[in-house]
């Protein structure tokens, strides 16, 4: 598990998978675009992390399960409990995201080159 | 290249990529994009809304949030609790596994009946028990628009060509199925010369209908086709238990083929309408949605499946 909390605080990392993101390694894709592109890049790196995490969750998880997370996410995506909750529920979850994590900034880094 | 032109590709690049991700999800995890559209949120706006939230908290209450507090865990736990309980009641209020076979067993015996229409009594039934299945609304008429079958046969069509330059090798799947040679009866699927995810989506799941047999359709052809163009549908293949939502994408089949309903090659296959058992026998009723948050492609009528994602604890 990587955890960075120098950078966990800002806003647009405020999900509840943050721990294990590397942020910087983040923040090497974004700054290599021009500053005034940064804020689309940043939105599409999270994007794209975003659906990856959940495509992964709702793969894993109990379907009767499904709506919980739903409208936990929809009141508390920034809340580190949610991926404690999905822990309980779901065995390996965290090594598991974490390597959907880094496979997507792979791909990310290679649209990037 | 010049930086600029440089940065431009590599942003083009990443949308496409974010539309891949966004496209992967929405295709394999039906339900979730269900209960995101008809609240009209995507995934990241899921983020998007957080981050407003916490924004408006105090520096007192986000460090809390964001060092998981015991006071957030303790609402967390209480909220999962309430929702459990709110899931189990839903569960109880909607309709039993016993149940859902018997409205599936009616819908075997509606398909297996002569292409045409279902008595008034059997279609109201239909319609409203579908419509709670589905937690959308279907029906065999709308806005005074009926077709003249919602029980018939399905036959396999073509692709069809999305823009003039269009050819098979361009369509992602069952390319077996080939590429009719003209357009289809409403035009390119393109929008303002523009191949874009839903006008991907339109053509992979599309449907035609007898249009042309309407008996109104000589005199009001230039109403209808407009009304038609691109209408959302649903198929419904009760003895595999899949349905699809597509839009009227073509016209036909011709009377001569004795089949009433034509879909695409996405539509045959992936709602398994010609399988051993239902070999192209279905039900195809309008889905009522003004909005556009129903999304196209195929919706398991499995119970487990159906009945996870509860309409009565929308927020």
């Amino acid at each position: 598990m990587i955890v960075n909390h120098a950078h966990s605080h800002h806003p647009s990392r405020a999900v509840f998978y943050r721990s294990i993101v590397d942020w910087s390694r983040v923040d090497a894709m974004v700054s290599r675009l021009p500053l005034d592109q940064r804020p689309e890049v940043l939105e599409l790196v999270m994007s794209c992390l975003d659906h990856a995490v959940m495509e992964c969750v709702f793969h894993r998880l109990d379907v009767d399960r499904h709506h919980t997370f739903l409208v936990l996410c929809q009141d508390r995506y920034h809340d580190e409990g949610l991926l404690e909750w999905l822990k309980q529920h779901i065995d390996d979850i965290e090594s598991e995201l974490s390597s959907i994590i880094d496979r997507t900034k792979t791909q990310i880094d290679q649209v990037l080159e | 290249m010049l930086p600029s032109a440089r940065s431009s590709g590599q942003i083009s690049r990443l949308r496409h990529l974010a539309g891949q991700f966004q496209e992967r999800f929405h295709q394999t995890h039906h339900h979730a994009s269900h209960w995101l559209g008809q609240r009209s949120l995507s995934v990241p706006d899921l983020r998007r809304k957080s981050q407003q939230a916490l924004m408006a908290t105090s520096l007192a209450g986000s460090m809390m949030i964001a060092q998981g507090g015991s006071s957030v865990d303790s609402q967390l736990a209480e909220q999962v609790q309430a929702l459990e309980a709110d899931s189990k009641d839903n569960l109880l209020g909607t309709i039993t596994k016993d149940e859902h076979q018997a409205i599936i067993e009616k819908m075997i015996g509606m398909v297996t009946r002569p292409a045409g229409h279902l008595d008034k009594q059997d279609e109201l039934y239909l319609e409203q028990q579908l419509t709670d299945m589905l937690d959308f609304p279907v029906a065999a008429e709308l806005e005074g628009q009926r077709l003249n079958h919602s029980v018939g046969i399905m036959g396999g069509e073509q692709h069809l060509r999305r823009f003039p330059s269009d050819t098979l090798d361009q369509h992602d799947a069952y390319q077996e199925a080939g590429l009719a040679p003209d357009r289809g009866a409403y035009g390119w699927f393109t929008e303002q010369g523009e191949l874009t995810g839903s006008a991907i989506q339109r053509e992979k799941y599309y449907f035609a209908v007898q249009t042309l047999y309407l008996s109104n359709w000589n005199r009001d052809h230039l109403h209808l086709k407009e009304w038609y163009k691109w209408r959302k549908m649903i198929v419904i293949n009760p003895h595999d238990r899949t349905a699809v939502v597509g839009v009227v994408g073509d016209a036909g089949p011709a009377l001569w083929v004795n089949k009433q309903f034509g879909g695409s090659p996405e539509v045959i296959r992936e709602g398994a309408i010609w399988s051993k058992q239902a070999r192209g026998r279905v039900l195809l009723l309008f889905v009522d949605d003004p909005q556009d948050k129903i999304p196209l492609g195929v919706i398991k009528l499995d119970y487990d499946q159906l009945t996870k994602l509860p309409t009565g604890s929308q927020k």
